[in-house]
């Protein structure tokens, strides 16, 4: 049986070893690149991101990745994390207006009262699917969030501070995003990514 | 961590700042390890046993229906001072636990024997089978230079196993190695017993797990057994290991020397040492163990034991020196029972050990005549001051018995029976 | 609901974990990317990799380090130390940190600061604010520079917008358990906008009930005592209220 290849999308942004080491934990062949030869051969393919917009956006297009992003297959998966998420929207006001990769209606806006999302959150899922992660704790670390029809919202975070509640979770058909990091979530972390690839695949 | 900076030395003892656990220099020059070693002379040692009692008071079974502790023991080191204290000083009911090295010295069976018979305690060995035991040795010797790795993690994670299984939370341990060595801790800080030590220090960053590879010969059966227990076994029995250096005032000498007279503890000399109690249970340590840890670390045990002593004030550090070198390029002996026992050839068994001749401290790894630059040869002394490599009266050390008996030098095998 | 994170701290001195006190007396502890590993495997919130020899010796940033050490675990890495532009504050992300602190540079050169929270976001930046006390008042320490600053300087660099939290680090107490002087909270809580982590001889749990009882303190940073017993965060977080920590 062949097993599912999973691509982290390289565009010289972060480090993704911790992502890579889940992957690996979780018996998936793991290939880091930007060649679009090698991504293209991927089953699913993670946007990972660590820092500000701008910077990003422009190392895809400088790359011609978000070209090869945008013209995905339907064959093809695509999660982003953090930064990575945000990424899939339409646009971001961080820093300077920019246009995002546009693979959803959603903009990446500021949080208010300049919060920083910073810590262990809970996180609420709309999905049964997921009960045993319900309102478990993942690591977070933004002060942007994604402002995205409810409809795409797979998981929610609320932030007492600011009386709002932001998506740490959203799927739109073969998309998923994830505003926190699994991957620095230790053990819970891992079951979840593991649960939701599962899921995803499906 | 070898880096290529030159090694600095304390102006006390004779360890160098590249010991492999670690070593601070101060600004006055001294080490961690002789400032730590200072508070032998300055704690109230009498404070300090009733805090002790005060630990281990928790763990008397009222009902006597367990042991209150568990003593890891060997035929060896600090046993039998560690028992007496706990047996007949704390009036505690310990279990003893020991693994079988497999470089068994008659000398060291005896010693043991002696003491579960002297002391009339219950004892509970590990034997791990000898094809996994050799497996593992002869992959620690080929990758990283090291024929102890079985003894050292059966040793330190035997007694933590029986502490889960049988529900003994508290395990008595002699000396800590990292305050007795380089003041990695002080008295005070009461440091306890971690996985993470024996991962960083006893081990060399290779846990049970970490010799596991899909390449290898080594299978989950073979490491199993060196495992340690996870964190949720240790915090549901509460397992904790204490050390008796921390609340009695540490001295290895004159322990064991009170241990000779009051049950019957026999010694050896040593070639490649002044001491002659610490190691006696073993064909290797002091032999082809000692070799490799100067070929790796350019210095060996006769380091550790003189510096010891310096810091005890029984020898001078230009004495020390001058029976460093006395004793630092002996031969190492018995390498023919290591071969015969892991089943290879001297000559193959020393082509591997001079491939771990650290290029810090030796000119290259050939065979022979590999010049030695290693501590005793670079360590800054006081020529002004005259020394003797002779031990005086205070600085001797009893020689009773010897590490082979009459029929002939050769590893004791557990269990076979006598011849 | 965001919890209190304890947050392991590794102090690293030529390449080797130490054991610190006050920043002027030093013990040995073992490689750190072992201990990291250990915090990693015990439930830290977060892992502080500090590194006090970079900026005070001039000495390039340890990429390798920090890379051994992330390479060790699943929990996010703060990294400490000789942060001084935007080009080392990328390196070090993309070594394995997640977030960096900024300490000497903020005294020398506050606009590259400016431009290092640019880089990364704000979420990524935590100022270091060592203090001391001297002649009944305290004082924020330029320790590069010499200089005791005023807490009032503190608070206007923190009104600048450019850090996520401000980690408030007693360098008098540092290395002496159950020692923060917490009569300094009084001064800075009720002008700091940002959360707060309070690290420098903070070790017992009755110490972090009454600091985590102050609603503006999110975590705690906790060095030299993590050595000296197993499980240490469990023991502490099981003798403090479950709610504050995540489940």
């Amino acid at each position: 049986m062949k097993r599912t290849t999973i691509g982290i999308i390289d565009y010289d942004l972060g480090n993704v070893q911790s992502l890579r080491n889940c992957f690996k934990k979780l018996g998936y062949i793991c290939v880091f690149s930007q060649e679009i030869k090698i991504l293209k051969k991927c089953d699913i393919l993670v946007l990972p991101g660590v820092g500000a917009f701008p910077p990003a956006i422009k190392s895809l297009r400088e790359k011609k990745l978000d070209i090869f992003i945008q013209s995905l297959s339907k064959a093809q998966s695509l999660i982003g994390v953090c930064l990575g998420m945000q990424l899939l929207g339409k646009s971001s006001e961080e820093i300077e207006s920019n246009k995002g990769l546009g693979l959803i209606n959603a903009k990446t806006i500021q949080l208010p009262k300049n919060y920083t999302h910073v810590g262990w959150n809970n996180v609420s899922f709309n999905s049964k699917n997921f009960y045993e992660h319900d309102q478990k704790h993942f690591y977070f670390n933004h002060s942007y969030y994604l402002d995205i029809p409810k409809k795409y919202i797979l998981a929610s975070s609320r932030l007492d501070n600011l009386d709002i509640e932001v998506p740490s979770i959203i799927k739109k058909n073969n998309i998923l995003g994830i505003q926190f990091h699994p991957e620095k979530s230790q053990a819970r972390g891992l079951h979840l990514l593991e649960c939701l690839l599962i899921d995803h695949l499906e | 961590m070898m880096t290529n900076k030159l090694t600095k030395f304390c102006q006390r003892c004779l360890y160098g700042d590249d010991h492999p656990l670690g070593l601070i220099i101060d600004e006055s020059g001294i080490c961690s390890g002789c400032r730590i070693h200072e508070e032998k002379d300055t704690l109230n040692w009498k404070d300090r046993y009733e805090l002790l009692e005060k630990i281990i008071q928790p763990y008397k079974q009222v009902n006597k229906k367990n042991y209150d502790c568990i003593i890891p023991v060997s035929g060896g080191m600090d046993s039998y001072f560690i028992v007496d204290v706990v047996k007949n000083k704390l009036k505690l009911n310990p279990l003893l636990v020991t693994y079988n090295k497999y470089f068994n010295t008659p000398l060291g069976i005896r010693n043991l024997a002696n003491l579960r018979i002297k002391f009339d305690c219950d004892i509970i060995q590990q034997n791990t089978n000898p094809l996994s035991v050799k497996k593992i040795t002869r992959h620690t010797l080929q990758n990283y230079g090291n024929i102890y790795w079985h003894c050292i993690a059966g040793q330190t994670v035997f007694p933590v196993q029986i502490a889960c299984h049988y529900k003994i939370p508290l395990i008595i341990w002699g000396a800590h190695q990292g305050t007795e060595q380089v003041g990695m801790f002080s008295h005070l800080h009461e440091v306890e017993m971690s996985r993470r030590y024996r991962k960083d220090h006893d081990l060399f960053g290779v846990e049970a797990d970490d010799l596991l590879s899909n390449f290898g010969t080594i299978q989950e059966k073979d490491v199993s057994q060196f495992r340690y227990p996870d964190d949720q076994s240790l915090a549901e029995v509460g397992v904790r290991g204490i050390y008796l250096s921390n609340y009695i005032r540490w001295d290895p000498k004159a322990q064991h020397e009170s241990m000779i007279k009051k049950y019957d503890f026999r010694t050896s000399k040593f070639s490649r040492t002044i001491d002659a109690y610490d190691f006696v249970d073993c064909f290797n340590y002091m032999n082809l163990h000692d070799l490799l840890k100067l070929y790796k670390h350019g210095y060996s045990k006769v380091t550790d034991h003189v510096s010891r002593e310096i810091r005890h004030k029984r020898l001078s550090r230009n004495q020390g020196h001058k029976l460093v070198l006395k004793h630092e390029h002996q031969a190492a002996e018995f390498s023919n029972l290591f071969c015969s026992w892991l089943g290879v050839n001297e000559k193959s068994l020393n082509f591997i050990l001079n491939t771990f001749k650290n290029l810090k401290y030796w000119d290259h790894t050939y065979e022979n005549k590999s010049k030695f630059h290693g501590w005793s040869s670079i360590r800054d002394l006081d020529s002004s001051q005259k020394a003797s490599a002779k031990l005086d009266a205070q600085s001797k050390f009893i020689v009773n018995g010897k590490l082979g008996h009459k029929h002939g030098n050769r590893y004791i095998t557990i269990g076979k029976g006598y011849p | 609901m965001i919890k209190k994170r304890m947050v392991g701290v590794i102090t690293v001195k030529d390449s080797l974990a130490v054991q610190s006190f006050g920043y002027k007396t030093y013990l040995p502890l073992g490689k750190p990317a072992v201990l990291a590993e250990n915090l990693d495997r015990w439930g830290a919130d977060e892992i502080l990799l500090n590194c006090i020899d970079v900026s005070s010796q001039s000495k390039s940033i340890d990429l390798n380090l920090i890379t051994s050490v992330s390479k060790a675990i699943s929990t996010p890495l703060i990294y400490s130390g000789g942060v001084q532009s935007p080009e080392d504050a990328v390196s070090v992300v993309k070594a394995g940190a997640d977030r960096i602190c900024l300490d000497a540079i903020v005294s020398t050169d506050i606009h590259m600061a400016v431009e290092i929270s640019k880089t990364l976001g704000r979420q990524a930046i935590i100022l270091t604010a060592p203090f001391t006390r001297s002649h009944q008042d305290h004082f924020w320490l330029d320790h590069i520079g010499c200089k005791l600053n005023s807490i009032n300087d503190l608070i206007k660099t923190i009104e600048m917008d450019i850090f996520s939290e401000l980690m408030l680090v007693d360098s008098d107490n540092e290395g002496i358990r159950n020692s923060f002087d917490m009569s300094i909270m009084d001064k800075i809580i009720p002008l700091t906008p940002i959360p707060l982590i309070l690290f420098g001889g903070i070790s017992s749990a009755s110490q972090i009930k009454k600091i985590f009882n102050i609603k503006n303190v999110s975590a705690v940073g906790i060095g030299n005592s993590l050595s000296y017993k197993e499980l240490a965060i469990k023991e502490l977080k099981s003798s403090l209220p479950k709610e504050w920590f995540r489940s």
